[in-house]
């Protein structure tokens, strides 16, 4: 079965759903949320070998000024603490810490080889030039710097339009 | 004020215009695109007129103009500086407080300037041109090249340093803009640089300690040129100052904090010509000139002057330059990276 998400004002996929796990969507978020920010899917590229945790936005505030420098960082916090959630609750699913939804991640998760597939951390917002793009990437990287020296993992922002050439987004809404 | 710059066939700067000029101005280009040799243009043109009628000084318009030039652009003779591709007469025109300074002349000059036009007023304020290397260290390199062996080398924008450098600070108040930029100046240096009139040397003191100028690192050396500038008042508030990439040797949070004091100075009167081929320089400049509000001239100089030159102003906007596209190129490369 194939699965779409739709996510400040773009359309991801459609992907197999063996290969998406959409977190907003399943059992495991319903029991968590009450606030718990949470990125939007985990997504699977077996053929790349890579494992995708993707967060979407439609806007970045733009920290001109004290005030919305505050609001900037605030943004890069809050977009961290989305995507490192989302990867933490992927792995502890495929742990098998929550016995009664351990069906819900698919066995392309389970069955992936974790000390090969390169991780990406992926923040897409739509809309946003590459020049905005190139200083909210630096922002994302040094927040999530000891995650991704810790996980080996990748931080990457991009725009729809990158989002499309790498088979993520196949039409705008 | 230089208002308006007109430039034609002088080296590779074929042709220029260059108008309504800012407080704070900026020159952009790739290596060998004529940054600097637009900004010693200017410096000449500057020094010609503040020159002129200075003192006992009896020497014409033309005789300053030709000596400046040579020893500037240390051609074996001045017409050499005529585009090579030129048909025409090297020009070069700029309005300086709303009046005319203009001279041209042909490729097979080496003595004497053919027309000169100048409309300006004589004045005592001083202009100085920064170049990119800094000068505390080999002082007096350039003194006994230049004064004694009289030798092609260090050109005049070293020497005129030099010797601007020489003379004494003076006590007193200052401006309270220039006093505030010394203090800002000195934060960064986190000590000062001072001339050893026993030893006859420049050495930096940080707290009770001493050290020759040098080990003293480079940037250090460059903030210290301008902080000394100001304590001597070789610059006041109508001086021009022309500055050959900031960026050279300072770390970039030590530019931003540069780029503020010239802000400062420049609401108090000094009119900055900057050439840089810095990411932070030009993004630093825009911000300012956004929270400013205040018009900021920047001219983008193609490599190949054929493909055109750009004008604009920050205010408006980042150029579309191979600077800023290189550092969006950056960013595409490790997005590239990051998906294989």
């Amino acid at each position: 079965m194939a699965v779409t998400i739709e996510e400040s004002g773009m359309t991801f996929g459609p992907f197999s759903d063996e290969q998406c796990f959409y977190i907003e969507k399943s059992n495991i978020y319903n029991k968590l949320q009450n606030g718990l920010p949470m990125a939007e899917f985990l997504l699977i590229q077996p053929d790349k070998n890579l494992l995708y945790v993707v967060e979407a936005k439609s806007s970045s505030p733009n920290p001109s000024n004290n005030e919305s420098q505050t609001k900037f960082d605030d943004y890069i916090a809050e977009i961290s603490r989305k995507l490192l959630n989302a990867f933490t609750l992927g792995l502890t699913l495929g742990l098998g810490r929550y016995v009664e939804n351990i069906d819900e991640l698919s066995n392309c998760f389970q069955e992936i080889d974790y000390g090969s597939v390169t991780i990406l951390f992926l923040l897409v917002i739509k809309g946003h030039k590459e020049e905005w793009l190139a200083p909210l990437n630096e922002a994302l990287q040094r927040e999530l710097k000891d995650t991704s020296k810790v996980w080996r993992l990748k931080v990457i922002t991009i725009n729809e339009r990158t989002a499309q050439r790498y088979n993520l987004i196949q039409s705008m809404v | 004020m230089i208002n308006n710059v007109v430039i034609k066939n002088f080296g590779n700067l074929t042709n220029i215009k260059w108008q309504n000029l800012g407080k704070i101005n900026l020159i952009i280009g790739e290596n060998s695109s004529g940054k600097s040799f637009l900004l010693k243009a200017l410096y000449c043109s500057m020094r010609t007129i503040e020159e002129y009628k200075r003192g006992d000084d009896r020497r014409s318009e033309s005789e300053i103009l030709l000596e400046k030039l040579y020893w500037t652009f240390q051609t074996e003779k001045i017409g050499d500086l005529v585009s090579k591709t030129a048909t025409d007469s090297l020009s070069c025109e700029i309005t300086f407080n709303d009046k005319e300074f203009l001279y041209k002349f042909g490729k097979d000059t080496t003595k004497t300037i053919q027309s000169l036009t100048n409309r300006t007023s004589p004045r005592s304020s001083n202009s100085i041109f920064l170049p990119s290397k800094e000068v505390l260290s080999i002082y007096h390199i350039i003194l006994e090249s230049r004064e004694k062996d009289k030798l092609f080398g260090f050109d005049d924008t070293y020497l005129d340093l030099v010797r601007a450098l020489a003379l004494p600070r003076k006590g007193g108040n200052n401006y309270p803009e220039f006093a505030k930029s010394r203090k800002a100046l000195e934060d960064i240096l986190g000590g000062k640089v001072e001339y050893d009139e026993i030893t006859k040397r420049w050495q930096f003191r940080k707290g009770n300690q001493k050290f020759a100028i040098g080990v003293t690192a480079e940037g250090i050396k460059k903030i210290a040129i301008l902080d000394s500038l100001l304590a001597n008042r070789y610059l006041d508030t109508e001086s021009i100052i022309f500055i050959d990439e900031p960026e050279s040797a300072l770390h970039p949070a030590a530019i931003s904090k540069l780029l503020d004091i010239i802000g400062v100075l420049a609401d108090r009167g000094i009119q900055f010509f900057l050439a840089s081929h810095s990411y932070f320089v030009i993004k630093k400049l825009y911000l300012m000139a956004r929270k400013s509000n205040d018009t900021l001239p920047f001219i983008s100089l193609p490599n190949n002057h054929d493909q055109g030159v750009e004008y604009d102003d920050l205010l408006k906007g980042m150029p579309n330059n191979s600077i800023i596209n290189e550092s969006i190129r950056l960013y595409q490369e490790e997005v590239s990276e990051a998906f294989e």
